[in-house]
């Protein structure tokens, strides 16, 4: 890909993004509020959960209370993160059961980056720097130092977890070219997603490896804390940057697979 | 009668239109049983007990929170505010229906298909991961776990009315559901036991329908709910409470009800 178009795709994002904002504050003002309550509630009663549980066990798979609240922080952060782009997936069903997928294809732009990343919620952005802070706090609560080299490695994981969740999610839109259904998948992944918000050990050994090198859900959380704690060696993580450029050549060859499938049935 | 045996008939052909959506929706019925049992499992897998609860208890109440979760809370009137947003709302309007009704038979078309389904899902649960069964063999008991469960269908079916209908003067459902979603996700007991919880927050989520939902039922079901007469009939409360507000909103929405896109 060329440098201007780069431009081009981040020209064609801002614009979308922008409109999207616009939309938002044009429909439904105190919709953003209620979302962002939503937001802070669910966050809560996840913490809640951990406080109940561990809280009273002491240990869940080895980590104390403050440990996994650091765990669930980092997934909340990471989860938010990956998400912010990828709003698109959301509404891609209904793209193409009434045949605006056509004009996707009809774009100069790549149809992907118009199915994935045109519904940017820039709620999201707004959430973000609180859940960073929030990380912060959890980070000096389970006892560790915040270092530049950690921070740096952290970002690393994040770029990492952040190309396996889009290779996700291509397959997820790709099933949907092929047969019509996203929204229960989509929220499948999520369903699964959430279980990288506790330390992956707990699922047993397969479950461990399926969240760790299939999905990227130990990335998310049990990886970075692991990494902070001193547990894990950050040279691994080569290999998760080769697994993810793996991820995302696939998903692509299965996106291009399923385009061939694309009948247009409703325009 | 014959026309809502119809309706009943059309939605579960809707649902088996697309066979791979159905097929998710029932995987992810699954997922919401694995993730607790793995985290109960971590905590509790090798003997104790937290709040009272054993690790067999714990799975027992997990099961019957899942059983129930798609008895009570498989739903299609979730998709109300979708109808009101495109104008598609127009055409059960027209027809010689009771909207309500209409809705209602939807539901439950749901219902059947869901519980369809967990005779082959339950099993399934019960050879993998071996969860305790409680079978309930007093009937007194079941009767009147039967009623909770028949109230708590209810009154989900008002909630769901009642927020799908903010879309008469919001084009954004999206946010107001999310927010419900999230905060029944622990306020009917389906994360965890709500006597779990510090009595503050007991009382407080006890001030709202939700507990209703599926808590009191499966306490209810499991014989461990000493107050269960009473919480019948608060249940009862809200099923009225909830009916009235219902019938108001969807008056008063009704009259902004513009057909869009229709």
């Amino acid at each position: 890909m060329k440098l201007t178009h780069l431009k081009a795709y981040a020209r064609v994002w801002l614009k979308l993004t922008a409109q999207q904002f616009e939309s938002q504050v044009a429909n439904a003002r105190g919709a953003a509020a209620l979302f962002i309550l939503g937001k802070v509630f669910r966050l809560g009663s996840a913490l809640l959960l951990v406080y109940v549980v561990v809280g009273k066990a002491k240990l869940i798979a080895g980590y104390s209370l403050n440990e996994a609240i650091f765990l669930l922080m980092l997934f909340n952060l990471a989860q938010t993160i990956s998400q912010l782009f990828l709003r698109g997936v959301y509404i891609f069903r209904q793209k193409v059961v009434d045949g605006t997928f056509d004009f996707y294809l009809l774009n100069p732009l790549s149809e992907l980056f118009y199915s994935l990343f045109s519904y940017t919620d820039p709620l999201d952005m707004i959430v973000t720097t609180p859940y960073i802070f929030l990380v912060g706090w959890a980070w000096v609560n389970a006892g560790y130092a915040i270092t530049l080299p950690l921070i740096l490695l952290l970002v690393v994981i994040l770029i990492i977890s952040t190309i396996m969740v889009t290779a996700w999610h291509i397959i997820i839109i790709s099933i949907g070219i092929k047969y019509l259904e996203v929204d229960n998948t989509v929220m499948l992944y999520r369903d699964l997603e959430r279980m990288g918000a506790f330390p992956v050990a707990i699922y047993g050994r397969a479950g461990e490896n399926i969240l760790t090198y299939i999905f990227p859900f130990a990335l998310m959380s049990t990886i970075p804390a692991q990494l902070i704690f001193g547990m894990f060696n950050p040279w691994y993580l080569l290999i998760f940057a080769t697994l993810a450029l793996v991820q995302l050549q696939i998903a692509l060859f299965i996106w291009h697979r399923s385009l061939l499938s694309y009948s247009s049935a409703s325009s | 009668m014959h026309k809502y045996l119809s309706i009943f008939g059309i939605t579960l052909q809707e649902i088996f239109t697309y066979r791979l959506n159905m097929v998710m929706w029932r995987v992810r019925q699954i997922f919401v049983f694995l993730i607790p049992f793995f985290i109960w499992r971590a905590v509790l897998g090798q003997g104790g007990d937290i709040y009272g609860y054993s690790f067999a208890t714990i799975m027992t109440y997990l099961f019957g929170t899942t059983v129930l979760r798609s008895l009570v809370m498989g739903s299609r009137t979730i998709d109300l505010g979708w109808m009101i947003n495109s104008g598609s709302l127009t055409i059960p309007l027209m027809r010689p229906l009771n909207i309500f009704s209409f809705f209602f038979i939807r539901d439950l078309a749901d219902k059947l298909f869901n519980l369809t389904f967990m005779f082959i899902e339950i099993p399934l649960i019960l050879l993998i991961f071996k969860p305790p069964v409680f079978i309930q063999t007093n009937p007194l008991i079941v009767l009147y776990a039967t009623v909770s469960i028949l109230l708590a269908i209810i009154i989900y079916f008002f909630i769901n009315v009642i927020f799908g209908s903010l879309a008469f003067w919001t084009r954004d459902i999206w946010a107001p559901r999310f927010l419900l979603m999230v905060i029944m996700e622990i306020a009917t007991g389906a994360m965890f036991p709500l006597d779990m919880l510090p009595l503050f927050w007991q009382k407080l989520i006890f001030a709202t329908p939700f507990p209703y939902l599926l808590f009191i039922p499966l306490k209810i079901y499991l014989g461990t709910d000493p107050q269960f007469l009473s919480h019948i009939l608060i249940a009862l409360g809200w099923v009225f409470f909830l009916g009235v507000i219902t019938k108001l909103v969807w008056r008063k929405g009704i009259k902004s009800y513009e057909a869009e896109g229709r």
